[in-house]
Parts: structure tokens; sequence; C-alpha cells
């Protein structure tokens, strides 16, 4: 029995370090796939994941992409003025038909790679850039430089509106977005967040492996799903792991307090579903602790962490589970004539068509109760913090729509599968 | 048009939210108006009561969820 125990702890062991190894590499990837229908034919792309605000970061300059009051902006915060400049030349098309219409001369000094970039052709190339001020219909740009108290001089902003052509910006909206930008973008933008996370990480080197591990999104896309899912997972294990050590008849406190959960569903179980049918348990508790785990996950305070039920597909995929253990149990004991006959019979209960329908209507009830509860929980949040400019009223938000509302969901949605269950079964 | 589609959505999201919230808010006072009596009648049963209140209220908030969940796609995805 011991050789067996020590075996089991391996095998917990072996998918922890495979599903650590797997949140590791899944941070390489940014780009989704997106499924859709298409004048008619079904299209599989893969698209590069808009959920990050740092659209571009590399060694050599940064772009941070806002959006006020629907306008685009992009804010570049260059450190090399040579890579800044092939960039523009290469890559991007918009900037380069800006390039094309410097001076040829100072173009050939700007794209020769042995010119020295002393200030006065740093000044040339971001006065060029910013020149196209007002009236032109492609694209408007306005910049500042030598504004921002504490940037370093080897740095200088810039920022651009693409893309919108019936738009024209005065001056006095160019004025109006600088000082919009150093007052409320700049603190929490790249600069900033350079300056304070590698106080709080260590280094900047740091920052981006932790960047690289938990992610910087405001939205749950598919790989950041599954990362998170397998952080939840890898808790679960530990928790399995830590307490399955010392399973012993002098109990340690974490064994007090799993003991006191399974109790209670043990007791719930009996109620409803009599006593003979107490291994049903199991299910129950873990059904409750996933759900649990998953709406705790999203209030630990490291940044990138949400809730796995926040998206769509969690609770539909544990709705639809949940009814199929209901619809195979009810066949288990009452045979499948025996079941189906409520629903196939016309004469003996004339509502037979509904009940059918009504099926689909508990999963559908029983998903988007814990969705729509843990997602508008979240928005609720962020727009009622937004106004408040994020004082003191977070913290209560937090507080209940994290802790309270989170365990009250996962209770119901434990309670509403047994109940279910024993709708079925008792006679 | 793309405005007018965008504006009736922002509207209709204000008045799925604005309706929807009546229902549940009429019956989870009841039910617990319907707890209050019986813990007045059974004191002794005060916890179990609470716990069904709050299963019961939970179960009856979905609709407002469900219109919750049309008012968030109305104005994200239009």
């Amino acid at each position: 029995m011991a050789k067996k125990k020590g075996n089991l702890k391996w095998v917990f062991l072996i998918f922890i370090v495979i599903e650590v190894a797997l949140v590791f590499i899944s941070s390489g990837f940014n780009k989704e796939l997106e499924i859709g229908i298409e004048s008619g034919k079904l299209v599989f792309r893969n698209v590069p994941s808009h959920y990050d605000l740092q659209d571009k970061i590399t060694e050599d300059f940064q772009r941070d992409e806002f959006l006020i009051k629907s306008t685009r902006i992009y804010l570049y915060e260059i450190y090399d003025f040579q890579k800044f400049t092939e960039y523009l030349t290469n890559d991007n098309p918009v900037m380069s038909k800006v390039f094309s219409t410097f001076n040829t001369a100072i173009q050939k000094q700007l794209r020769d790679t042995a010119s020295s970039w002393n200030v006065s052709l740093k000044t040339e190339l971001i006065n060029g850039l910013n020149k196209k001020v007002i009236g032109n219909p492609e694209f408007y740009e306005a910049g500042f430089k030598d504004h921002i108290k504490g940037h370093t001089t080897e740095t200088d902003f810039y920022l651009s509106e693409l893309n919108k052509p019936t738009r024209n910006l005065t001056p006095l909206d160019v004025s109006r977005i600088n000082r919009i930008i150093i007052e409320d973008i700049i603190p929490g933008s790249i600069l900033s967040r350079q300056k304070i996370l590698p106080r709080i990480y260590g280094s900047y080197k740091a920052y981006q492996i932790c960047r690289s591990l938990f992610g910087e999104t405001s939205a749950l896309g598919a790989f950041y799903l599954i990362r998170m899912l397998l952080i939840v997972d890898i808790i679960f294990l530990l928790l399995i792991i830590f307490l399955k050590k010392s399973l012993s008849s002098k109990p340690s406190k974490g064994q007090l307090i799993m003991e006191m959960i399974y109790n209670t569903f043990d007791d719930f179980v009996s109620d409803t579903l009599g006593r003979d049918r107490l291994t049903f348990t199991p299910y129950i508790v873990t059904i409750f602790l996933f759900i649990w785990i998953s709406n705790m996950v999203g209030m630990i305070p490291i940044p990138g962490f949400m809730e796995p039920t926040r998206n769509i597909n969690v609770p539909l995929g544990m709705g639809i589970v949940v009814i199929l253990v209901v619809h195979f149990t009810a066949i288990r004991v009452k045979g499948l004539w025996g079941h189906f006959e409520h629903y196939l019979n016309p004469i003996k209960n004339p509502l037979a068509a509904l009940d059918i329908v009504s099926e689909f209507s508990k999963v559908i009830s029983i998903s988007f109760r814990l969705f729509g509860n843990i997602l508008g929980g979240a928005i609720i949040i962020v727009v009622v913090s937004s106004l408040v400019s994020y004082i003191a009223l977070p913290v209560g938000l937090n507080l209940f729509f994290g802790i309270f509302v989170g365990t009250v969901q996962a209770f119901v949605f434990t309670m509403l599968a047994l109940t279910y269950i024993g709708v079925e079964i008792s006679e | 048009m793309d405005q007018l589609a965008r504006a009736a959505a922002l509207l209709g999201a204000g008045i799925a939210m604005g309706i929807g919230a009546l229902g549940p808010g009429l019956g989870e006072g009841f039910v617990a108006g319907k707890a209050c009596e019986g813990i007045a009648r059974a004191p002794e049963h005060a916890s179990l009561i609470t716990r069904t209140m709050l299963v019961g209220q939970a179960v009856s908030e979905s609709t407002g969820i469900y219109s919750l969940v049309i008012a968030l796609l109305l104005i994200f995805s239009t």
C-alpha cells in the first residue's frame, strides 16, 4: 500500500512539472486562432493577439498604443535612432510615406548608418516627423520632446494619429492631447513601467521574464486562458500533494479544513440522494473546489492573473458536463428506455417536447449564471473605479465581487448540479 | 448608418438592463421577507434558513444576469 501511495505522488509531481513547463512555453505565443464564417465559407486565420497594450517592443524602440475618445494614438519611445529609422523606412508603410516627404539630402543623411546621431540629427528626424500638422487628410502627427520631467536625453516622444482621413486636429487639440499624455498616460506607459517595475522586480530583465510568464493582458484570449487553467490545475495538484503527505489520525490544520468541506458536502449528498449514494461526493467536491479556486485565482495581485471562468468557454463546458452526468446517471439507474420514455411519450406527459427544450435551458442557465456573475463583477469594478480615480472604492468592490460572489456562485453551481441528479434519481 | 446602429445598440443596452433589473429585485426581496418570517418562528434554525435564502436568491438573480450579458454584448460588439 505504501508503494502505491509513493507512485501516486510521483505521478502528481510529473504532472506539475509538465504543466509548469507548458505555462513557460505558452508565453511565447502571441497569435490567436480566429475561426469564423466569411462570405459563406468557414475560415481559419492566425492573427496577432491584440490584447497587449505594448504592441511593439524591441531593444531599440517601443510603441504604446492608446485610444483617446476614438482617436488612435501611437507613442514611440526611441533608444536607438538608427534602428528606428530603418523600421520607419522598411516596416511601416505609412511612416515610410512620411519619411519620403523629407528633403532628399536629409533623407540620405538619416539613412546613412555611419552618421553620428547627435542632437541636431535627432531634432531633424523628430521635427520632420512632427511637421505634418494641420490639413493633411492621410496622417496627422503632433509631437513634443524635452517637456517631460525625468526622461533621459536619449529618448524622444512622438505621437501620431493614423488612418483617420476625415478628421483634422487643430493645435489646440494637439496641446490637449499632449497634456493628456503627460498627465494621464505617461504614468502608466512604458517609460514609467520601465522606471517603477524594475524597482519591484529587481531589474528590467527580471520584469521581462515575469511578464513573459504571466502576461499583461486586459482580456482572456485562447492561449492565456489555457495558461490560467494550467495554473489553476497546478494549485489543485499542490493542494493534493501537501495534504496527502500526512494523512494520519492526528490531523494537521489543512487536513481539518478539507475534512470539514468534505463532511459538509457528504451531508448534502446524503440528504438529497439518500444514504447509499455517497459515491457521488468526490465528484461534487471536485466541482466545488475547481470553481472556487478558479474564482479565487483572480484575487491574487500578480499582473495578468485572471479567473478562467471569465471566458465563456469554461462555465459552458462545465455546464455541459454536469448535465451529461445527470443524464448518464439517470440512464444507469432507471435503464435506457426508462429514462427516455419520459421525453418521447406525448400521451403520458403532454409537454414532452417542452421537457427536451428545458434540458438545453438548464445548460444555458447554469453556465450563464456563473459566467455573468464573474465577468459582470469584473466589468463593474473597472467601470466604477475609473469614475472615482481608483481611490478607496476598488477595495470594497473587489472584496464583495471577488470573494463573496465567487464563493456563493461556486456553491450555487454545485448545489444545482446535485439537485438535478436528485430530481432524476429519487423516487 | 454605422453611427445609427451604434446609437441604437447603446440605447437597447440601457433599456435591457433597466427593465431587467426589476424582476430579480422584487423576487429576492420577497425571499428575504419569507426568510425573516421563518427565523422569527424558529430562531434555532437561523443558519440553515440563511443558507437556503442565499441559494434561493442566487438562483433568482440569474434572469438579471441574462439581461446583463445581453447589455454587455450590445455595448462591446457593435
